[in-house]
């Protein structure tokens, strides 16, 4: 179990318009009870969606570390869940 | 606290976007007719029911995508890359720029109140009691619903205490405010563009994406390639989308190579002043209320549905018109570009044949996409003409009336304000009362078509309430909302 989980969205082009824009005020979305104990933050283009064909990947989303494509909140709400309460 | 969520669609559309942008600006166009094949790869999952409808669907996107209308083919075995060739020497399809893949649409079923399972036809009865029409009977046990009868209006759904009543959707029929969205006889959507007033309110809410717009944005890159000079006037909703200072956007858009950059929010300051003009000289000629023009929607609207309301709105031209006339001035050699979020001012351009074309938010994020720029390592630039706070508040919902009672010229008393923040059947109604009574709850009714304002429409980046906050929190300290 994790005491504290750090969310990095990226926020690049490719990632921003494929979805992380909808994420944005996700921090005051969190449950009360987590909410001292995940970390949000905006990331720069890492360049994983230029490969050929790879746009639909986006948006990229690191949980402590771990990547997720094609991430929405409540994929990372359950990536935060299953470290949270694990 | 609802998610906001981006659709599956949106994000296809996006994608379709983006790689068609790319090939046809290096001009590898067979590249286009591999999308389908590249997006929907033999062996992974797929959406509709097979590999090969998802990519049917996927070319049909990339043929809007470059700017045709689906109802435009001719031959089916035409490859997208001839279509991309085509546009050379074919102007983009022209209004109505909806267009419809028949075969991606589920035929849903007509709106409409549902007795499910879960009935237990129970002893309280509720349903029955609470119907206005009567339309209720409890026979072999189970709650029955007469269609002859039956209204829509749902009450028996809200108060069955085993949520057996429900109330099925056609979402994009419900959607429509003007009714303009029919049935084939086999249950596919149909829409009669003589009612369609162009809001795009459709597209957004068909689950299965069946309905779509047809581009422009293949056709700018094209002159851009070609040499072309052209000039980007750039809506003030686009500022809200993009959570960087407006001049990184600017920097980015003359990178990828417009000319130069005109913010529409100078010309809603030109709007703003001649309808603040306009509203004096009709009071003082005993007019009990004006109607705001800046949404197209809306004029269609008055055109198609509501022309008796024509002699009470606004004949002031639109920001467009007043940022296109500077631009087109400035400039008398240059193609000009309406970037925006908006379906609508497709069509407004077209009937006034100018700007040349009209891209939107997410044609215009797909084309960052891209070129692979990222606006934070952009320098940012100024535009060859800003607007003030006032003009860029066109796009939030209160922020056209707002601007107008700034601009209004001395001793000319403010205005009341009545607010439509998006059109719907009622509020239509409602509308249509004030024509035909003379008379309206305010002197000033501004109307937006899209609930919240621009920043809601139907081509928008982000969050109505992001794009909201991001374009207010620029608010000088003078700013009076």
């Amino acid at each position: 179990m994790a005491d504290h989980v750090t969310v990095e969205i990226c926020m690049g082009t490719t990632c921003y318009m494929m979805g992380s824009a909808q994420m944005a005020g996700m921090a005051e979305r969190l449950p009360e009870e987590w909410k001292d104990r995940v970390t949000i933050t905006g990331k720069r283009c890492t360049g994983a969606c230029q490969k050929a064909g790879q746009y639909g990947r986006a948006p990229f989303v690191r949980v402590n570390g771990e990547l997720i494509g094609a991430a929405d909140e409540g994929k990372v709400l359950a990536a935060i869940r299953d470290l949270l309460e694990a | 606290m609802s998610i906001p969520i981006i659709s599956e669609a949106d994000r296809l559309r996006r994608e379709v976007l983006a790689y068609v942008i790319k090939a046809v600006k290096a001009g590898t166009y067979a590249d286009i007719d591999r999308i389908p094949i590249m997006m929907r790869p033999k062996g992974q999952p797929f959406s509709r029911c097979c590999i090969y409808k998802d990519r049917a669907a996927l070319r049909y996107r990339a043929m809007s995508a470059l700017g045709y209308r689906v109802e435009d083919e001719t031959d089916e075995l035409k490859t997208l890359a001839s279509y991309a060739e085509d546009i050379a020497t074919n102007p983009p399809a022209t209004d109505p720029f909806l267009t419809i893949f028949e075969d991606a649409c589920s035929a849903c079923m007509e709106s409409q109140i549902m007795v499910t399972n879960m009935c237990r036809g129970c002893l309280a009865r509720p349903c029955t009691n609470v119907c206005p029409r009567k339309a209720i009977q409890v026979r072999n046990g189970r709650a029955r619903i007469s269609h002859e009868l039956c209204i829509n209006c749902g009450k028996c759904a809200d108060v069955c205490r085993y949520h057996a009543i429900i109330q099925v959707p056609l979402a994009c029929a419900d959607a429509c405010p003007v009714g303009a969205i029919g049935k084939t006889d086999d249950g596919r959507v149909t829409v009669d563009h003589e009612k369609c007033i162009r809001c795009g309110k459709c597209i957004k809410a068909c689950p299965f994406a069946a309905i779509m717009q047809s581009n422009q944005v293949a056709h700018v890159v094209r002159a851009i390639a070609e040499g072309r000079k052209v000039i980007a006037l750039v809506a003030p909703a686009i500022n809200g989308f993009f959570p960087t200072e407006p001049g990184r956007l600017y920097g980015a858009l003359r990178k990828i190579g417009f000319a130069d950059v005109y913010e529409v929010a100078i010309g809603g300051d030109d709007t703003a002043i001649a309808e603040a003009e306009e509203w004096a000289e009709r009071k003082a000629a005993g007019a009990p209320f004006m109607t705001t023009s800046c949404c197209p929607a809306w004029i269609e609207c008055v055109e198609r549905h509501i022309p008796e309301i024509k002699p009470y709105v606004s004949s002031t031209p639109t920001p467009m018109a007043f940022a296109d006339r500077r631009a087109k001035k400035d400039h008398p050699d240059a193609l000009t570009v309406f970037i925006g979020p908006c379906m609508a001012k497709r069509t407004e351009a077209h009937k006034h044949g100018s700007p040349d074309y009209v891209i939107t938010a997410e044609e215009i994020g797909a084309w960052l996409m891209a070129e692979n720029i990222q606006l934070d390592a952009v320098e940012p630039e100024p535009p060859a003409v800003a607007g003030t706070q006032y003009g860029a508040e066109f796009a939030i919902s209160g922020g056209v009336a707002n601007a107008v009672a700034h601009y209004l010229p001395e001793g000319v008393a403010k205005p009341t304000v009545f607010k439509i923040n998006g059109l719907n059947k009622k509020n239509l109604a409602l509308l249509r009362v004030f024509a035909k009574t003379k008379k309206a709850p305010a002197e000033i009714i501004e109307v937006m078509v899209c609930s919240g304002g621009c920043v809601a429409g139907p081509c928008a980046i982000s969050t109505q309430e992001e794009a909201t906050k991001t374009i207010q929190a620029r608010r000088p300290q003078d700013f009076q909302a």
